[in-house]
């Protein structure tokens, strides 16, 4: 009998023992595949580069934040008295500990680092794929130009900030390294990277975007970011060049008078060159843009008279103000609603033909050619049919198309950097702030380098005045 | 020789005299009737004591009346009245495994007396109808070392449990659970109701009732037979099991009513403060009178409560407040043969919440059964089944918080609009999403989580060769929690989406395999020995579903199955595994010199490749003092042992899969799939370890003074830390094994008998920790939300702007601009943060109390109490904002506090709409508050009815009431939260603690 049990124990340990095999301690994670089997396929390809069209819509980038960061420091905002989201940059009183900063340095970062990782993808793929991996390559140099290009604008002076562009602009890292510590390049060199990147995409890009609609980049859509980084850098011949190049493409149209109200409220127009897709189901819900100015949302910030005014009765953009009764005094009387969604479903239009007829019209006026006239024409009339056409010429064109595009891109983030282009003052008639009048230049027109950053890396230079 | 006989005869007179005395002799045999050497033989309440000698006899005087106490290790002590005997023999018992000389330790039981190690146990009486939803909210008070928070007061919330301070930074701090020896799944695992971890808890599932003893090991002699999970200490659980004899029926039942525990709590504005400050806020900032007033009948549309007809004036905080019920109900049976012992229990306990629409309900059952197939092989089996569900609500700084927005939205509203319904029309001019907390709690929302777990354990022992017995014992945890959640289409979260929903399953499977070989031998009769050998495989399996849904064609529908738009769905799998070897021996020389030794070897998939193996071990020394004979009969001192311990335990607790470079997936784009690197791989990356060491010394004096005081030190190395990184490498940090962390202190315990007598006794316990924790390594210091972890610090040292007060001229708020605290300013970018030198980490705490027996009456009150942690009242700045957000309402303090001219004494700011003074910035000592407490944590008066029992034929019949929380003295005036908060010390609109005044009647059949 006890022989017998102890058989059995034996074969009782045995078992247990048996079970202790190295493969029983070796499990794969389900939601997540190591680095090394994340980038062997042209499906990772694809996913990668999905990854980082997401880390674009996120509420600290395409989402909200990058949009309405510059728009509240500008003159076409004004808060209202329960903002509390971006407030500090409305009042001009952000620190380097502030959040915003440091989670759109964060999300750009993070957006270099993907890729980075795909532009240094060293992979064989099957020889029927290499168009399609040369496309997605393609878009993964002309984003890293834009990501680059958005961050110099946010975290650097612009690019005539210093005759010479010398001044502090953002580290260029082109691949990953861990204990990378680097420190800042000048803004000309970034802006060379961004050319550079934008370039060569370009010529990798093929023009069908993968999504078959605008929420990707295709070539021509490349070209219209390459012309908007040569305006910033003052390059007017190139910006004009490439401007022509997309309106001669034959690929967009401007929205018609009839349609242009209704184009804001859905997706994809005919004059959409790059937007970023919110959809039903992925969308920044209570984050969105629009939803910092709509009633239904937090309704943080509201439009200065100072830019509504500007629009004729007869402007059809008037509709993009909506009055609110329950504004009193200064805050009164309109509410924005340039971006209607309540569910925070309007897509972000990150580039479209207005603007690159804008670019090409403040481009000519900057060389001397009249014909600018022709591209503000298109603009200002498709918006008000009543309206007389221009027939300014010399510094008054240029006012004319500043103005226009004031009155078009307003709340897509891009007028505080028109003032700073032209070197103005930020100046609040009706201001609801307590700071209404920001000279130029000025050091807080930029966020601060986040404190953290500054904490984990010796060489990184702060930005002065924070 | 007449001398010599008178001499006698005055000596035998004054003998006779003075006590009456004579010798007494005996003999103490154990339980198989052999002789007990060194046995204690004492007088009880004197000091008059002696011991057995080889043959276990011994001699002592005693008078006719006294009371003669017979002691020794092992055995369960014996008391005999001397009456006219001159012999007394006495055979001793051993004692029962219950009976608390022998408690349970890791993978087996140990004798008191032979313990090396530190423990601490709490028994099934300190657990039984306690009108609590879990058993760990007892623990605290009870244990010194141990510190345990309900971070949330609401019921079914999950408890914080610290044993000797904090031994982790970024992994777990929490003590492995064993429940009869399997290591469990504890804390929040709940997915969407889980409030950062606050609110559920998977142990709740179990029946306190069915406890019979907790034992808290706390050092590394103890722990490290746990290797990599020991780290944090161990909570062991001891469900009751059957007992040889007749079956004992009892039936327990408690009814109780639920209150706020706090009585200071903030009260918020009736609607004549709400206007008044209204109209302040906007002339503050230069608005007319005029102006203001019309803001004011511009804003608020509902000025005239539909419901009654009369102005607006709504109490949110008392709309959402009530009185909540407590039911209690226990039946268990117990008995058995030598055969087959049972032990069978069923459950129903319900608890509601102070807060409307909060409440927790369980039914649990279980059966443990041992059966004796022969006198070598014996099986049991244990099996338990819970099944609970908690009705909660979101917590934070959420709009939808009604502990937050019951003190922000204005008394102008409304709670039911004119149509009956609860309101929802101030979305149109109150900004804040139209929430409405009692619409909300009372049906409108919902958030629920049910959850339902079945534990089985199951072993077989076999006794062979005399000596060895080997056990194999299969485990298994099944936990099934479902959660939903609704939020209703007109007012709230939902309003914008037509309503929406959301619903979560989890699975979580663990298994356990341990099989032990253990072999006891004593050689000659001064050596004993036990040797134990074993090996444990574990395999956790975690499965999860989530789905959403939105845009619903009513409020009554609210499962997925009704939304018409917008369906996400998602899945998880998680795992991880571990496989160890373990031993430990024992040995101990006549019971006198102790010694324990233990390892354990410990791989997991949790480790990196290049670490796949790590090994823990421990030593612990004790020495029997009163075993010498230099104490032996010294009378006063009874019993006193000396013990140390040194060792190495581990922690695991560091996610599933941290060593390994990740891409994440989820980035999903234009309804395409993404992924995008994740984490940074580190191979080298492994668990914790800590090094413990460990003094004590146990005494029992003159059978009435009990005590402990130890002395421990923790040092945790390798500690897992987030080592912050330059964001351009696309991540903010790289997880390392850098940082240490020293926790060292005091632990003191006594327990008193102070009067004993046939009719009354009264019994006093009281225990002190202090505990000093420092950051021993760190790269670099770094701030981390409030604190700033620093070497040479404590790690939750606060690191704050200081507040200066209000400048009484302007009411401006004030801070100190640095450290020195010498200058003021208004501007808080001219101020920095500094160190306090106050810290979440309380200077002392522990617990007393005090039990008195009159004769048919119990008295048992325990008190806990802490002192010196402060808290930070994260949502301060959003309910003390002074005015910063337009047009959120405060509390009455903050009314009756503000800065108004002429006022000298105001504690807070100029109310202004649209603050920009920045006097409620984050980080700063204004929302600081000292949290040092006392508090009734229990107070029972039980009344024994055994004459009733016997009327009524029955065995036993108790009743009693019992106040839980019923008195809370706090050391600073102002502090208006719950002092009981989560270990880190940040308050963040939680539920504060529940007081519940309960009565109970207790029958045994």
């Amino acid at each position: 009998m006890k022989l017998i049990y102890k058989i059995n124990i034996a074969a009782f340990l045995l078992l247990a023992v048996a079970a202790c095999s190295d493969e029983f301690l070796e499990l794969t994670p389900h939601q997540s595949v190591s680095n090394e089997q994340a980038l062997t396929t042209i499906d990772d390809y694809n996913s990668s580069i999905t990854a980082v069209y997401n880390g674009l819509s996120s509420a600290n980038y395409y989402g909200r934040y990058f949009l309405l960061v510059p728009d509240v420091m500008s003159d076409d905002v004004k808060q209202h008295p329960s903002a509390n989201r971006a407030k500090d940059y409305a009042e001009y009183i952000a620190t380097v500990g502030d959040g915003i900063a440091l989670g759109m340095w964060q999300e750009m970062w993070q957006n270099i680092n993907a890729l980075n990782a795909i532009i240094n993808a060293d992979v064989e793929l099957p020889a029927a794929v290499e168009a399609d991996r040369n496309h997605i390559v393609g878009e993964a140099y002309a984003l890293r130009g834009l990501v680059y290009f958005d961050m110099v604008r946010m975290f650097a002076q612009h690019y005539t900030y210093t005759s010479d562009a010398s001044h502090l602009g953002v580290p260029l890292v082109l691949e990953f390294d861990q204990f990378n510590e680097p420190s800042r390049n000048t803004v000309e060199e970034v802006y060379n990277q961004i050319i550079a990147d934008m370039n060569q995409g370009i010529s990798m890009l093929s023009n069908n975007p993968r999504t078959g609609r605008t929420s990707t980049l295709n070539n021509t859509a490349a070209k219209a970011l390459l012309a908007r980084v040569y305006l910033y850098k003052e390059d007017w011949a190139n910006a004009e060049a490439l401007a022509t190049e997309v309106i001669n493409s034959g690929e967009y149209t401007l929205v018609s008078n009839g349609n242009y109200l209704s184009s804001w409220s859905s997706d994809y127009s005919s004059e959409s060159i790059f937007e970023i897709a919110m959809t039903e189901n992925d969308n920044r819900g209570s984050d969105a843009l629009g939803r910092m100015y709509i009633v239904e949302g937090y309704g943080d910030y509201l439009p200065s008279n100072d830019v509504v005014s500007l629009y004729s009765n007869d402007d059809v953009r008037r509709g993009w103000f909506k009055e609110d009764n329950f504004l009193t005094g200064d805050y009164a009387p309109y509410r924005v609603n340039k971006y209607p969604s309540i569910n925070g479903t309007d897509n972000t239009k990150v580039i479209r033909l207005s603007e690159v007829y804008l670019i090409r019209a403040e481009a000519k006026a900057n060389q001397g050619d009249n014909t600018a006239q022709a591209d503000v024409n298109a603009i200002r009339q498709r918006a008000d049919a009543t309206a007389p056409p221009v027939t300014a010429v010399g510094p008054a064109l240029l006012d004319e198309v500043l103005l226009e595009r004031r009155k078009e891109l307003a709340f897509e983030g891009q007028r505080l950097w028109d003032l700073m282009r032209y070197k103005q003052d930020v100046v609040r008639n009706q201001c609801t702030s307590s700071i209404c009048t920001i000279n130029y230049p000025n050091n807080r027109f930029i966020l601060p380098i986040p404190e953290a950053e500054l904490d984990a890396n010796p060489n990184m230079q702060p930005n002065p005045g924070y | 020789m007449r001398k010599m006989l008178l001499s006698l005869a005055a000596l035998l007179l004054a003998w006779g005299a003075f006590a009456q005395t004579r010798t007494i002799t005996g003999r103490v045999l154990d339980d198989t009737g052999q002789p007990l050497p060194q046995a204690t033989v004492l007088i009880k309440g004197t000091l008059n004591g002696t011991s057995t000698d080889l043959d276990g006899r011994y001699t002592i005087d005693a008078a006719n009346n006294d009371v003669i106490i017979f002691r020794f290790v092992g055995f369960v002590t014996k008391e005999e009245r001397v009456g006219n005997r001159t012999v007394i023999n006495v055979q001793m018992e051993l004692a029962e495994s219950d009976a608390g000389e022998v408690i349970i330790v890791g993978y087996g039981t140990q004798k008191m007396e032979a313990i090396a190690g530190s423990v601490g146990t709490l028994d099934s009486k300190k657990l039984e109808q306690i009108p609590m939803t879990s058993f760990e909210q007892s623990l605290q008070g009870n244990v010194a070392g141990l510190q345990a928070t309900g971070i949330d007061g609401s019921p079914g919330a999950n408890q914080q449990i610290r044993i000797r301070g904090i031994g982790s930074i970024s992994a777990s701090s929490e003590p492995l659970y064993v429940v009869d020896g399997i290591p469990v799944q504890s804390g929040d695992i709940t997915q969407l109701n889980s409030n950062g971890g606050r609110s559920g808890n998977v142990m709740a599932s179990f029946n306190p009732n069915d406890i019979e003893s907790v034992t808290v090991l706390k050092d590394a002699a103890s722990t490290a037979i746990y290797g990599s999970r020991g780290a944090n200490g161990v909570i062991l659980i001891t469900t009751k099991s059957g007992k040889t004899g007749e079956a004992r029926i009892d039936l327990n039942t408690l009814v109780g009513f639920n209150s706020v525990a706090s009585s200071k709590l903030l009260q918020p504005l009736n609607a004549e403060q709400y206007t008044q400050l209204f109209i302040e806020g906007y002339t503050n900032r230069g608005v007319s009178l005029a102006d203001a007033q019309q803001n004011l009948t511009n804003r608020f549309q509902q000025l005239t409560d539909p419901v009654t007809g009369r102005p607006t004036d709504t109490n949110w905080l008392d709309a959402i407040t009530r009185t909540g019920v407590t039911q209690s109900y226990n039946m268990s049976a117990r008995g058995g043969t030598d055969k087959l012992k049972y032990f069978f229990s069923g459950g129903y306990f319900d608890q509601e919440s102070h807060i409307i629409g909060s409440d927790f309900e369980r039914i649990s059952g279980r059966v443990n059964l041992d059966f004796k197939a022969s006198d070598n092989i014996s099986f049991t089996n244990n099996l338990s089944v819970g099944s609970f569900d908690q009705n909660g609500f979101v917590d934070g700084s959420a709009w939808a918080n009604p502990l937050y927005n019951a003190y922000l939205l204005s008394p102008l509203i409304p709670i039911r609009d004119a149509q009956g319904r609860f309101n929802a029309d101030h979305k149109n001019y109150f900004p804040m999403g139209g929430n409405n907390p009692v619409g909300a709690l009372s049906g409108d929302d919902s958030r629920l989580t049910e959850q339902m777990r079945v534990t089985d354990n199951f072993s077989v022992n076999v006794k062979f060769a005399n000596d060895f017995l080997f056990r194999s014992q299969w485990n298994f945890d099944v936990i099934q929690i479902n959660e939903s959640q609704y939020k209703n289409r007109r007012y709230g979260d939902g309003r914008n989406s037509g309503g929406y929903a959301q619903v979560s399953t989890l699975q979580d499977r663990n298994w356990v395999g341990t099989q032990t070989l253990q072999y006891t031998k004593t050689f000659g009769s001064d050596h004993n020995f036990d040797a134990l050998l074993g090996y444990e495989a574990q395999k956790s399996i975690r499965k999860t579903t989530y789905g959403y849904g939105q845009e619903f064609p009513n409020d009554k529908l609210r499962t997925l199955a009704s939304a018409a738009a917008a369906y996400s769905a998602s899945s998880t799998i998680t795992e991880y595994t571990f496989a160890s070897m373990f031993s430990r021996f024992n040995y101990d020389f006549r019971e006198k010199y102790f010694a324990t030794a233990s390892i354990r070897r410990d791989g997991s998939s949790r480790f990196g490749a290049d670490n796949r193996w790590g090994t823990f071990y421990s030593i612990g020394l004790a020495w029997a003092l009163t075993e010498e004979s230099f104490l032996q009969n010294s009378g006063i001192i009874n019993y006193m042992k000396l013990r140390t311990s040194y060792g190495v335990t581990g922690n695991a607790g560091i996610g599933n899969f941290p060593s390994v470079g990740l891409y994440g997936y989820g980035r999903d784009y234009d309804g395409q799939p993404g992924g995008e690197p994740t984490q940074i791989a580190n191979p080298a990356l492994t668990w914790e370890s800590q090094t413990n060491f460990n003094i004590g010394l146990d005494f029992n004096l003159m059978d009435k003074l009990d005590g402990t005081v130890e002395y421990f030190s923790r040092v945790s190395e390798d500690l897992i830390l987030s080592v912050p990184i330059s964001m351009t490498t696309g991540f903010s940090s790289l997880t390392q094994n850098f940082g240490e962390m020293k926790n060292s202190g005091w632990e003191f315990s006594l327990n008193y008998a102070a009067y004993t007598s046939s009719d009354l006794s009264v019994n006093v316990g009281f225990n002190i920790t202090k505990l000093k924790n420092r950051l021993t390594k760190l790269n670099e210091p770094y701030t981390d939300g409030t604190k700033r972890r620093e070497e040479g610090r404590d790690y939750q040292a606060y690191y704050l702007f200081g507040w200066a007060g209000v400048d009484q001229s302007n009411g401006d708020p004030l801070f100190y601009t640095d450290e020195t605290e010498s200058e003021v300013t208004n501007d808080i970018n001219q101020a920095q943060r500094y160190f306090q030198d106050k810290s979440a980490t309380p200077d002392f705490f522990g617990g007393f109390n005090i039990e008195v027996a009159y004769k048919k009456f119990t008295l048992n009150t325990q008190f806990n109490y802490s002192y010196g942690n402060y808290i930070y009242d994260a949502n301060g700045r959003f309910i003390h904002g002074d005015g910063r957000l337009t047009p959120r309402s405060t509390t009455v303090w903050a009314f009756e506090n503000r800065w108004v001219p002429g006022k000298t004494d105001a504690k807070l700011p100029q109310h202004v709409w649209g603050d920009t003074k920045g006097g409620q910035a984050a980080n700063s000592t204004r929302y600081l508050h000292d949290a040092s407490y006392i508090r009734l944590r229990n107070v029972t008066l039980a009344y024994d009815l055994s004459s009733v029992a016997t009327m009524m034929k029955i065995r036993s019949l108790r009743a009693y009431v019992r106040g839980t929380n019923l008195l809370t003295i706090t050391r600073e005036k102002d502090l208006f939260l719950d002092p009981e908060q989560a270990i880190n010390g940040v308050a963040g609109g939680l539920t504060p603690a529940i007081k519940t005044v309960s009565i109970g009647v207790d029958f045994g059949f």
